[in-house]
């Protein structure tokens, strides 16, 4: 049963990279893009217990492609992604009076903390950091956010697990 | 002996450092695999977004879109008195072309290629050529209005990275409007591309057309790069700068031109 939500995990992170660099290029906003590998990861991070296995194998599936797809050494973005497994898990433990309006500001915390990280490995070439991204994908990661609880608290209610 | 779980854990450590061994030591015949199976996909996607894209902007733009065609056409106006002035230069230049025995096709060996992965924060694009169809590191990429796009990067069998003129990777001599300037275009990523080490003696005229001067290896002499937009000069540097409006955005590129040799 793992193996094959992990297979579908799989899956559909592979259809968000295909889609996050080809479908969304035209919706691009001051050359930001929504990077919905990332947007998922920390909605899914957020909806779900935190369990360490579960967490390091989300980020190596969610990374994957996204080395795949990326100019960077292969293994980069897995490494961000279970730092931002890290961070949302240690970061969650000081929200906790209203779980949504805090996770929303998880969510804000960890595309700061994932675009920042990313300006830092180009700093050797200069500083560079896009605003617009952050806000962007702040604004489509609500939304990608609520649909992903909706879905957890159906799938809950649905199936009792 | 080791019990049960502790071999179980040893099994999953070792499978795991195998994994990262043959992902890092494989990676880039692992990305020809994935650029394959992706291609045909990202490709359909890509025409969907567009379209989609299109359709939704001039709902919402529609105000902003009658502007930019007035503009448009103005501008189309300034062209066309300028196309009288040239084409007496053309005549005599297709006259010169005539006489040494030089088209472009002799000059040039072409191969076309489609975009079909684009990324816009590393400023790289995917092209469905590759080794097999003799593409090399370093090879010039054009539009069809001769456009200098970027140049390819990395190659792997049946597709290439190209990185475009706006990666940080790229600097390259160019001319203004034919005369030569010193100093380098460079990208700043981003789709940024400035224009640096430029003496501040040297006259920079926001507007100008810039085409590559060809002092590089693989990048050929004249062919467009941009738009001289904003100069910077400042007392404080010896050298003057200016942006460079690139004339082709990432999400127009569908296919291009390599310039396999010259």
């Amino acid at each position: 049963m793992k193996f094959f939500k992990y297979l579908i995990l799989l899956i559909v992170f592979y259809f968000l990279i295909l889609l996050q660099k080809s479908f969304l290029i035209p919706y691009a906003w001051h050359k930001a893009v929504p990077n919905l590998a990332l947007l998922v990861f920390i909605a899914l991070l957020l909806t779900q217990k935190r369990e360490l296995k579960q967490g390091l194998l989300l980020s190596i599936i969610a990374g994957l492609f996204l080395d795949v797809f990326s100019a960077y050494f292969f293994g980069l973005y897995i490494l961000l992604f279970m730092a931002l497994f890290f961070f949302v898990g240690a970061v969650r433990k000081y929200f906790e009076i209203d779980r949504s309006l805090s996770n929303l500001f998880i969510l804000l915390f960890s595309v700061l903390l994932y675009y920042f990280l990313i300006s830092l490995l180009n700093i050797g070439s200069g500083w560079q950091f896009n605003l617009f991204n952050i806000i962007y994908n702040f604004l489509v990661g609500i939304l990608i956010y609520f649909i992903i609880k909706a879905g957890y608290v159906f799938y809950q209610k649905r199936f009792g697990k | 002996m080791a019990k049960p779980q502790n071999q179980k854990r040893i099994f999953t450590f070792a499978l795991g450092c195998l994994l990262i061994f043959l992902i890092l030591f494989f990676q880039n015949p692992l990305r020809s695999v994935f650029y394959g199976l992706s291609q045909p996909i990202q490709s359909q996607f890509f025409q969907l977004g567009k379209q989609s894209a299109d359709f939704l902007k001039g709902l919402f733009y529609f105000t902003e879109i009658v502007k930019v065609n007035q503009q448009l056409q103005q501008e189309n106006i300034a062209l066309l008195a300028r196309l009288v002035e040239t084409e007496e230069l053309r005549k005599e230049n297709q006259d010169l072309r005539a006489a040494l025995g030089l088209g472009l096709g002799e000059q040039y060996k072409l191969l076309e290629a489609d975009v079909f992965s684009r990324d816009i924060s590393q400023d790289f694009i995917l092209i469905n050529k590759g080794r097999e169809q003799g593409l090399e590191p370093g090879m010039a990429v054009i539009d069809f209005y001769n456009v200098l796009i970027g140049r390819v990067d990395k190659v792997y069998q049946k597709q290439a990275k190209v990185i475009l003129i706006s990666n940080k990777a790229m600097k390259f001599s160019v001319e203004a409007e034919g005369k030569r300037i010193d100093g380098l275009a460079k990208g700043r990523g981003g789709g940024e591309l400035i224009l640096d080490l430029v003496p501040k003696e040297t006259q920079l005229t926001p507007g100008a057309l810039l085409t590559t001067a060809g002092f590089e290896d693989g990048l050929p002499r004249g062919r467009l790069v941009g738009k001289l937009t904003q100069v910077e000069k400042s007392d404080l540097f010896p050298f003057q700068k200016a942006k460079i409006e690139p004339l082709v955005e990432i999400d127009e590129l569908s296919n291009l031109l390599i310039i396999l040799e010259q």
